[in-house]
């Protein structure tokens, strides 16, 4: 049997693959499986209600997280602190006519009670005449550790629909977001 | 016929193929000429060897086919491979259980090693994609705190002024009056 151990390198082989495999296959794998998370695309499934793909896509998670807050460490300590604490960031941005709106509403509307069926609980609800924001946070006993946000805005026409995985405080993410500009980034681009 | 003496031969011998090439230093190609060629077995040893480099140099050199070269290459690879395999097998089966224990945790060690190099370097960190990634971050924590203050400004003016504050103050101000 021994022999038989020594002359196969196989063992060896697999043990390697999976040594190799496993932590890469699942930085990314058990953000997906975290209570804060949600699939933007197949849960939301404004793609289908809007009938187009998202222009703004941005999916943040496992290594690349970590990397990006290292990135940032110089620069900008606070930051980085606050994306350590963070396993993931999902957005995803529509283009939305005026006639879209309703419909867009009414699935947001739709898509709050899926939220709070699941176990998330509502913070911030506007609805007026031009935005509609929904604000949802999920809990792991005091901590929150997942946030969607849902926001619908007429002037701006875009629905925009967030997600953030990991150990949130609303307030850091507010005070520090405050020192980014969002016309960093372009838009719709 | 020889006049030469056995050392004398020797030395020439040895020089015969320097000679024909041209690469004698100057004072022993003197003596070559001078005393070597004169000498007639040495003559025509050095008279075969020119014939023999003459020959060499026309012959043409076939180039190995590529298939060819791939295959025995490919076979030589293998054999060092198997022969390596070979010497670790024949070296671990000479081993007694208490002597293989350091050996596989010394494997182990390695295999651990290589692997967290590997992860290290898991994503030769595209740096583009990271900063790309970054900005895509510091994008959205801007949204999310631009929404949270004009959602906060849409509370204060639409819930809190409208529905809270003013209608107290006009409540005050009717109790003041009367």
């Amino acid at each position: 049997m021994f022999n038989s151990i020594i002359k196969a390198p196989i063992w060896l082989i697999a043990f390697v693959v999976v040594g190799l495999v496993t932590p890469q296959f699942s930085a990314g794998q058990a953000t997906r499986n975290d209570l804060g998370y949600i699939n933007l695309d197949t849960f939301g499934g404004w793609s289908d209600v809007l009938g187009m793909e998202p222009k703004i896509d941005v999916s943040v998670e496992g290594a690349l997280m970590k990397l990006v807050a290292e990135a940032s460490r110089l620069e900008d300590p606070e930051l980085a602190e606050l994306l350590l604490g963070l396993k993931g960031v999902y957005v995803r941005g529509y283009e939305t006519s005026k006639q879209q709106m309703g419909r867009a509403r009414t699935h947001a509307n739709q898509l709050g009670s899926k939220l709070i069926d699941a176990g998330w609980s509502s913070v911030i609800r506007v609805r007026n005449e031009t935005e509609h924001v929904q604000m949802f946070t999920r809990l792991k006993g005091d901590l929150v550790t997942g946030m969607v946000v849902l926001s619908i805005d007429q002037s701006a026409g875009e629905t925009m629909f967030v997600n953030i995985v990991g150990q949130i405080d609303p307030a850091q993410i507010g005070r520090i977001g405050q020192k980014f500009n969002i016309g960093n980034v372009p838009k719709f681009n | 016929m020889t006049f030469l003496s056995a050392t004398s031969r020797k030395w020439f011998e040895e020089r015969i193929e320097a000679f024909l090439d041209g690469t004698l230093p100057a004072e022993e190609a003197e003596r070559f000429r001078d005393e070597g060629l004169l000498d007639e077995e040495l003559s025509a040893e050095v008279n075969l060897s020119k014939q023999i480099q003459r020959s060499l140099r026309a012959t043409v050199i076939e180039p190995c086919p590529p298939h060819v070269a791939r295959n025995i290459m490919a076979h030589v690879r293998q054999d060092i491979r198997s022969s390596w395999w070979s010497r670790i097998q024949a070296f671990l089966l000479g081993l007694s259980p208490s002597q293989l224990r350091p050996v596989m945790a010394l494997a182990l060690l390695l295999v651990i090693a290589i692997s967290t190099l590997q992860l290290v370097k898991v994503d030769p960190a595209p740096q583009a994609e990271v900063h790309q990634a970054l900005d895509e971050v510091k994008w959205t924590l801007a949204y999310l705190s631009d929404v949270g203050k004009s959602t906060g400004s849409t509370v204060k003016t639409s819930v809190i002024e409208n529905q809270i504050v003013n209608p107290m103050s006009r409540s005050f101000s009717t109790i003041l009056e009367n």
